[in-house]
């Protein structure tokens, strides 16, 4: 379907997601008591609180914020990992915009997850099968999506393994026994292999060493350039959302404190965490 | 003539909250307007804002007050100050460069592609735009055995030069100089100068600050001071 570049090819709004049932005192989150997104009576934690936001075709969003900002919670709820408490997602090439994503019955929301979305964890057990072959598990996702013809999985799989710098000669090895680094493309090759729309990158870099971050940095530019795919990159790491990001959301207790030009929040951050999280940069 | 940028009581100022919200002020009630074609300098002691102005031009800085009136092909009238930042994304795209005098570079690329991205970011194939980045690295007289190794062990003067032909490559309409030629040597600055007036030739408007100004004489049409907190223009070339 051709998109019209100036129309949001994903429209996020107001995203709740709580853990615990709620009470009175928590049922309009905005009253939780300023930094803090744990209900003092019932103990409800809302994890993402009220995130609006628009992802466009071909830009890399950053989220940034430290561990418990909600930031993977973000993600998993667009990936249907986590169901959402409350709000809404519309995608422009999925029913022209009109859905909300998260209301769609379970076999659309597989439609979804397997023909518009891929999805790169942080730990890469949770993305891959660990004992299946790197093929194995980039055939997982196009047979998933409708694609059942040996030779066409086979050679779209060298084709990813290729576009990840993985030696296709280790094709049929179980990721298992790559390195972090390997794991982390293997994961990356088998999210774009139905070339969906928008990717999700939930700290692919975090516990790599500097030369694998490069690469996997290297890696994601260059499939934003070749293909115009839409990204989301949750990172804590200020360092990798400069580098990859034009526009950037900055996470604290579940809510959006700041969102800007990646620049300007580095160069003029205006929220006291964000002046924080700047300040701290190496 | 036509102003391609009007600027309008622009103030900075930065709250810091770490320092009991103590406000910083980057540039006060700064007006002034530059015509299509024109190159301006602005001067100043250190500290005085003048990057401060460039910044909020650039939105690296978010302006706190004023107008920014910017002539654009795309859209029209835009107020940079306040312009939604996929606006503000797209001019930088397709208008608007910036340089300054530090290299900010992905891990990986070398300095044929840091210069060749300047071009396909604005559409241009990748032939062309290989041609044309070895065509600047080599105005620019960086070696050539050095265009396809990582920029960042490069010396000071050769990262100065790579950013200068990454912005200049391009035929911005609006061309921001923020030092980019401070501790460059002479036979550098006049490779500069002449890639100045060629960019002029083909209608780029520039606003400068400069470190060095018998350079910044030599290629500005006018000069505004920025003392006090005030933006004057100085006398004429």
């Amino acid at each position: 379907m051709i998109h019209d570049e100036s129309r949001p090819l994903l429209s996020v709004r107001h995203l709740t997601k709580r853990f615990g049932k709620g009470c009175v005192a928590c049922s309009h989150p905005e009253q939780l008591p300023e930094g803090n997104n744990h209900c003092p009576h019932c103990g409800t934690v809302w994890a993402v609180n009220d995130i609006s936001f628009d992802l466009y075709e071909g830009e890399i969003l950053g989220i940034v914020g430290e561990s418990g900002s909600g930031k993977s919670s973000l993600v998993q709820c667009l990936y249907f990992d986590n169901t959402v408490t409350d709000g809404s997602a519309t995608i422009a090439t999925y029913q022209d915009g009109t859905a909300n994503i998260f209301r769609e019955s379970s076999q659309q929301k597989r439609y979804i997850r397997n023909h518009l979305m891929g999805m790169v964890y942080q730990n890469p057990w949770i993305g891959l099968r660990m004992q299946f072959s790197s093929g194995g598990n980039i055939a997982e996702k196009l047979i998933a999506a409708g694609t059942f013809n040996v030779h066409e999985i086979r050679a779209r799989a060298k084709e990813l393994l290729n576009h990840v710098e993985i030696p296709v000669t280790r094709m049929d090895e179980a990721p298992l026994h790559f390195s972090g680094g390997m794991q982390q493309r293997v994961q990356i090759s088998k999210a774009l292999a139905n070339h969906p729309p928008i990717l999700l990158l939930d700290e692919v870099t975090t516990g790599l060493d500097l030369s694998v971050q490069a690469r996997v940095l290297d890696l994601i530019r260059r499939i934003q350039r070749e293909s115009r795919t839409a990204m989301i990159v949750v990172s804590h790491d200020l360092g990798v959302i400069r580098m990859l990001c034009d526009r950037t959301m900055v996470m604290k207790e579940g809510r959006c404190i700041e969102a800007g030009l990646t620049d300007q929040i580095l160069e003029d951050p205006h929220h006291a965490y964000t002046q924080l999280l700047v300040h701290s940069l190496l | 003539m036509t102003a391609l940028i009007q600027v309008d009581q622009l103030d900075k100022t930065f709250l810091m909250h770490q320092f009991g919200e103590k406000r910083i002020t980057g540039c006060r009630d700064i007006s002034f307007t530059v015509n299509k074609g024109e190159f301006i300098g602005i001067t100043g002691q250190s500290g005085s804002g003048k990057s401060t102005i460039i910044k909020c031009i650039y939105r690296t800085y978010l302006p706190t007050g004023g107008l920014i009136r910017y002539s654009s092909d795309h859209y029209g009238l835009v107020n940079l100050a306040e312009a939604p930042d996929r606006t503000i994304l797209t001019l930088r795209k397709e208008e608007i460069g910036y340089v300054s005098q530090f290299l900010s570079i992905m891990p990986r690329m070398t300095a044929l592609e840091f210069v060749m991205e300047s071009l396909l970011e604005m559409g241009e194939n990748g032939l062309t735009a290989r041609k044309r980045a070895k065509e600047m690295l080599a105005h620019f007289n960086l070696r050539e055995e050095l265009w396809d190794t990582y920029p960042k062990t490069f010396s000071g003067g050769e990262k100065l030069r790579l950013n200068l032909a990454r912005a200049m490559v391009r035929r911005s309409r609006l061309l921001l100089l923020d030092e980019p030629t401070a501790s460059l040597d002479q036979a550098s600055k006049e490779t500069v100068k002449e890639r100045i007036h060629e960019l002029k030739a083909a209608g780029t408007t520039l606003i400068g600050i400069f470190h060095d100004l018998d350079f910044m004489e030599s290629v500005v049409d006018r000069t505004y001071k920025l003392q006090d907190g005030l933006m004057k223009e100085a006398q004429k070339k």
